[in-house]
């Protein structure tokens, strides 16, 4: 079995931040990730708020440098799916399916995934017209009327973005107000090809053999109608990536990992970075620094 | 003007040298009738192949060529595919122009073939070489997709350990009837042989779990044969 000092749940921007501090510190690191390095953020097509980039930016070419930073201080990178960590001795064992690795410390930056609504249609639909990505498959919906669910800050970003293939994009969003960024809000108010349904449920996603729509109902007035559309994105949130960790350390009533101001999770020897993290909000500035923090936490852990 | 900045191409002339052994050879087939990108495809490759002296590059017209083309059971162009120092097919196929975030599976291929080194945990190897019917896996992507990557790299993976075993990645735009055939609106999706299909960017021995369920279907279908 390999040993670490420390190993990392999570290759989005919180764990490979933490991974350079870890690393600098001459402790052996690996961060271990499931699907993509970058996390939720390579979703978004565009970075506008990172300091120091004064230019728009793609988000995986940040995360491609965080990464090359943290691999030229020695950090290794892996794939693979992390499912059970268990206490062994001073440290822990982390197993996937078919490996296991050994860490005297473990950082988890598991982050957290898109938020499913849940209505009748969604799971039928889901990757035939229902879809989160929207840079993933955006270009199936060209010329195409299309729904997107939830107008909060992705919502709006990623409605921007669909708009380079869409026909027209009806938002439907619970709350009674768009709830983004003003400079976001601003961009698509100046698309006229967009309507907004607010204060408004979502209940149903329709068709038979493809979408043919979405059933909706006004939370004033009750008054429930269909909206034509070929396609639904959905931007209401996100859910954090624990499930896996019940159990192990303890959770909020939502999942969220609690943690102290050090980032200490209820095990010595487990901390938690990023927006996995009780109250910290999914963005690359904040989820970065809660990196560093826990892995400068970590270090001085270690070598006491 | 090159498809490729000088800064990209620096990072990969020192990769290639660094992780590099034995030669690979890219053969492209193109069509001289709709083909969107099959100029941007060879200058890709062409860009590509200065970058190391382990790198070949030919290139035929599936048309014209139909015997070339035959020889790797290809049903459609553009297509691109590997072989090895020896000249034998692994398997591995770019259906579509590798761009985007393909381009980095295009170059793992390069190096992977070349060095012998794949990233499969040892039992998804031992599980994979049990294989000896014909698989094909189809991975159907788009550029601007992050995840999907990891579905084609796998699926190439898996073609270079088994000769059995049929990669392809298929840039769902260009293809855009097989995507319509396989009903695809979300990417990665994976076919296996027609009879297994799923989504999303799958753990290494989700992936592998698939891809044995639809050898298991081809060895009953033979019985019922």
């Amino acid at each position: 079995m390999e040993k670490y000092d420390v190993i990392i749940v999570g290759g989005g921007p919180a764990g490979v931040t933490a991974s350079i501090y870890t690393a600098r510190a001459n402790l052996k690191t690996m961060v271990i990730e499931k699907t993509a390095v970058g996390g939720q953020i390579v979703l978004s097509d565009v970075i506008e708020n990172y300091p120091g980039f004064p230019e728009p930016m793609v988000p995986t070419k940040l995360l491609e440098n965080m990464q090359k930073q943290a691999e030229n201080f020695g950090v290794k990178f892996e794939f693979d799916e992390i499912t059970e960590i268990k206490k062994d001795g001073e440290g822990f064992i982390l197993k996937s399916d078919w490996d296991e690795f050994y860490a005297r410390a473990v950082i988890l930056a598991v982050g957290s995934v898109p938020k499913k609504t849940n209505v009748p249609g969604e799971a039928k639909f889901m990757g035939k017209g229902v879809a989160f990505c929207a840079t993933c498959d955006g270009p199936f919906f060209k010329d195409k009327d299309i729904v997107v669910v939830g107008a909060g800050n992705s919502g709006i970003q990623e409605g921007l973005f669909l708009l380079n293939y869409v026909k027209s994009i009806k938002f439907v969003e619970f709350l009674p107000k768009i709830n983004a960024e003003k400079i976001l809000q601003d961009r698509i108010k100046q698309k006229d090809n967009v309507e907004f349904y607010l204060n408004t449920q979502l209940l149903e996603i329709v068709g038979d053999d493809k979408i043919t729509g979405v059933r909706v109902k006004n939370r004033e007035t009750g008054e429930e109608k269909i909206l034509p559309a070929e396609g639904v994105f959905i931007y209401i949130g996100y859910s954090p990536n624990t499930k896996f960790l019940q159990g192990v350390v303890e959770l909020d009533e939502r999942g969220y990992i609690i943690t102290n101001e050090r980032l200490e999770t209820s095990v010595k020897g487990i901390y938690a970075a990023g927006d996995v993290v009780k109250g910290t909000k999914s963005q690359v500035v904040i989820v970065a620094g809660s990196g560093a923090t826990a892995a400068m936490n970590l270090i001085e852990d270690l070598e006491q | 003007m090159g498809l490729l900045e000088e800064k990209d191409k620096q990072f990969l002339r020192e990769k290639f040298s660094k992780e590099m052994d034995k030669k690979v050879k890219i053969i492209f087939f193109s069509n001289e009738l709709n083909c969107q990108y099959c100029k941007e495809i060879r200058m890709l490759l062409e860009e590509v192949t200065e970058l190391s002296d382990k790198i070949e590059f030919q290139e035929f017209n599936f048309v014209t060529d139909k015997e070339e083309a035959e020889k790797y059971n290809l049903e459609d162009s553009p297509v691109i595919v590997f072989l090895n120092e020896d000249g034998e097919d692994t398997g591995i196929r770019f259906y579509g122009i590798p761009s985007g975030y393909e381009f980095t599976t295009f170059i793992e291929d390069v190096v992977m073939i070349s060095s012998g080194k794949h990233q499969l945990s040892e039992k998804a190897v031992e599980e994979i070489s049990k294989i000896d019917k014909p698989i094909e896996i189809k991975v159907f992507v788009t550029p601007t997709c992050p995840y999907c990557p990891k579905a084609v790299f796998l699926a190439h993976q898996l073609a270079y350990i088994n000769k059995n075993i049929t990669g392809k990645m298929i840039e769902s735009m260009e293809f855009g009837e097989w995507a319509q055939k396989y009903n695809v609106y979300g990417v990665p999706k994976s076919v296996v042989n027609d009879v297994v299909e799923f989504e999303g960017a799958v753990p290494e021995k989700v992936f592998v779990k698939q891809v044995l369920e639809a050898y298991k279907k081809a060895d009953s279908s033979l019985i019922v044969q």
